[in-house]
């Protein structure tokens, strides 16, 4: 509680009384002191249960919307006051906006002593990611003698969500699968403790090997191999391709094949296996990080570094350049060209042999992911590991990344992220979407269906359940019909 | 009559008619000509004056310093007595408007009851200087008591801070 300059005056008015009583040695005007006085200490008494008066009856609420905040988004903040019955004094509340909170405007409300409701809304920005608590409001009564300043009100929490990918859903039709390597065990043998078998001598043997107990049993001579766990080269091939751009700011097809690519990433580095990189442009490869157990940190940053490429048709290139370029390197772009020149029978007589795939041997120097998949596995021994994170919107590509990678007994996982569960407005028509994914998943199941491959889709979580729920309906309905 | 912040009282009938506060400046400019005549009616003028324009605390302390300082001759018990009680009433009068009028207008007389006292109490054995201190000391005194009083009321007294040596 602070008395205003009002009431210091009043305390003066006193002792000026009393410095007169002394001066002029009236006694009488002590009498006005003491009555000065009284007032000053009734109306501070009057102050103080007015005040607790009024906190009983009052209602402060500052609320915010129930839903989840990303960093830079705005939400509005509610201000709202109550009080009943009214009384002679004047309010002031100011929000308890957390430091974190950027406010658009002054978030405070005053409330005259005739009044009994007010209410102010404005727009709170958050920059930074974190749980925040509102600090109570800060209520400020006075009567014009005294003020006091109290803490009312709810104090709600706003959590702020770092920008990307959340509830990233990796799975397999729709069910949630662990990518985790595990222990492995390959066959390098002669350099290990663990016994593989015998096997006749062939020259070059070393006779170190020669297992002379088995060559006396069995009459000619006899190696023991054996074999040990070793690690196994994993490659990480990454498409950054403008198809990835799909979906909302900072949620794209790109963002949830990074965090995919981020824990495989992290689950190679606690295997201690050796990680190689390769990230696939628009037009080439944009990136190529060589096998190692010493580069995780780097992989990693590249990963996260790693933005959308831009087409080579986008950078400033002359026309002519460009269509060259097009007819020469790009036979997709050639083939819609065609298209777009006007649906003719040269189109019609034409287009089959553009869509006719070209022998891989041939596409790898043209197709950016083939070539990336022979560059992560050229230099790598036998049973590779690679992983191939890519969407479904060029199947036959992926079908030829996926045949070239696991040749040479290597093993192979592909991440599809399925276009319709990231397209804006994809799920306007979810009958269709559904469909869509039906589609995609025939093709991931095609992908499962190869020998040492293993397909997965990721995909925001809410998403796909909202498609597989309108799956799941129709079943239901055809049934009950 | 307008409304005066100064004279009202905290209280949810704001603008509620003042009609006993009038009654009382009237009584005080009737006791002042009762007691000094024309020169007192001349006083009571002026401490209603005073009280119209600046309030009820003004008015007590002008119409105490013209009374002692222009009628001096008229001071007695009896004039005393009816000028005090005139007064009183219109310190008392705004109590009608708050919502507990008797409990405002008890606390209010026990306040000057107490003050008034002890200063009389000090004049009694001491030289009016240290009565005026007293009284001056009382009003500061009884002031800060209703401070820690409001703190305790709003719940505004942090809890201090143990630390571990305080607890070995």
């Amino acid at each position: 509680m602070r008395p205003t300059r009002r009431s210091w005056a009043v305390g003066g008015l006193a002792l000026i009384v009393t410095v007169l009583a002394i001066v002029f040695a009236r006694p009488l005007l002590l009498v006005a002191t003491a009555m000065i006085g009284a007032w000053i200490l009734a109306r501070q008494y009057l102050f103080i249960t007015t005040v607790a008066r009024t906190l009983d009856s009052l209602s402060v609420t500052q609320s915010v919307p129930p839903m989840a905040v990303r960093t830079d988004e705005t939400i509005p903040v509610t201000l709202a006051v109550e009080r009943s019955p009214t009384t002679a004094l004047s309010l002031t509340l100011d929000a308890g906006v957390p430091t974190a909170g950027r406010v658009h405007g002054p978030l405070s409300l005053s409330l005259g002593p005739t009044e009994s409701t007010a209410e102010r809304t404005e727009t709170v920005e958050w920059p930074i990611a974190g749980r925040y608590e509102f600090d109570e409001v800060a209520l400020t009564a006075s009567d014009g003698l005294f003020e006091t300043t109290v803490d009312v009100g709810p104090t709600p929490a706003v959590t702020v969500e770092p920008r990307g990918p959340r509830n990233v859903h990796l799975g397999e039709g729709g069910d949630r699968v662990a990518v985790a390597q595990g222990t492995y065990q390959v066959g390098r043998i002669n350099v290990g403790f663990d016994p593989a078998g015998l096997r006749e001598y062939v020259p070059g043997d070393a006779a170190t090997n020669i297992d002379w107990n088995a060559t006396a049993r069995l009459a000619t001579p006899h190696v023991r191999e054996y074999e040990s766990e070793t690690d196994r080269p994993t490659v990480l091939v990454v498409d950054h391709r403008s198809a990835l751009a799909a979906g909302p700011p900072d949620e794209t097809k790109l963002d949830y094949l990074r965090e995919v690519a981020l824990g495989i990433t992290t689950i190679t580095q606690q295997l201690n296996d050796p990680l190689a990189l390769v990230t696939i442009g628009e037009d080439d490869i944009t990136n190529q990080i060589s096998a190692s157990t010493a580069r995780y940190r780097t992989i990693r940053r590249r990963l996260l570094d790693l933005e959308l490429a831009r087409s080579e048709t986008d950078r400033p290139v002359g026309e002519t350049e460009a269509a060259v370029r097009s007819i020469a390197t790009a036979p997709r772009t050639a083939l819609d060209q065609l298209v777009i020149d006007g649906d003719t029978d040269f189109t019609r007589s034409l287009a089959p042999f553009y869509r006719n795939r070209q022998p891989t041997h041939e596409r790898i120097g043209t197709e950016p992911l083939l070539a990336g998949i022979r560059l992560g596995t050229s230099r790598q021994r036998v049973n590779t590991w690679t992983v191939i994170c890519t969407d479904d919107s060029d199947p036959t590509t992926v079908r030829d990344a996926v045949g070239h990678a696991r040749a040479n007994g290597n093993d192979v996982l592909v991440v599809l992220a399925p276009t319709v569960l990231f397209e804006p407005g994809g799920l306007s028509d979810v009958e269709r979407a559904y469909d869509r994914y039906v589609s995609f998943e025939e093709f991931r199941q095609e992908l499962d269906d190869m020998v040492r491959v293993r397909a997965l889709e990721v995909a925001p979580g809410d998403r796909l359940a909202t498609v597989l729920a309108a799956g799941s309906d129709r079943r239901l309905g055809g049934v009950s019909r | 009559m307008n409304p005066r912040a100064d004279s009202s009282l905290l209280a949810a009938t704001w603008g509620r008619t003042q009609r006993l506060e009038t009654v009382a400046i009237v009584g005080v400019v009737a006791a002042f000509g009762l007691t000094a005549g024309l020169v007192g009616l001349v006083i009571g003028l002026a401490t209603a004056a005073v009280w119209y324009r600046v309030g009820t605390p003004y008015a007590i302390a002008v119409g105490h310093v013209l009374f002692v300082g222009l009628a001096p001759d008229a001071i007695g018990i009896v004039s005393v007595a009816i000028i005090e009680a005139a007064l009183l009433g219109l310190l008392l009068a705004p109590a009608a408007r708050s919502r507990t009028p008797v409990r405002v207008a008890v606390v209010t007389t026990l306040f000057w009851l107490t003050l008034a006292g002890l200063a009389w109490l000090a004049l009694r054995s001491q030289p009016l200087w240290v009565a005026g201190a007293v009284s001056i000391g009382a009003l500061a005194l009884a002031s800060y008591a209703l401070y820690r009083y409001a703190l305790v009321t709003f719940d505004l007294i942090d809890e201090p801070e143990t630390t571990p040596t305080e607890h070995s």
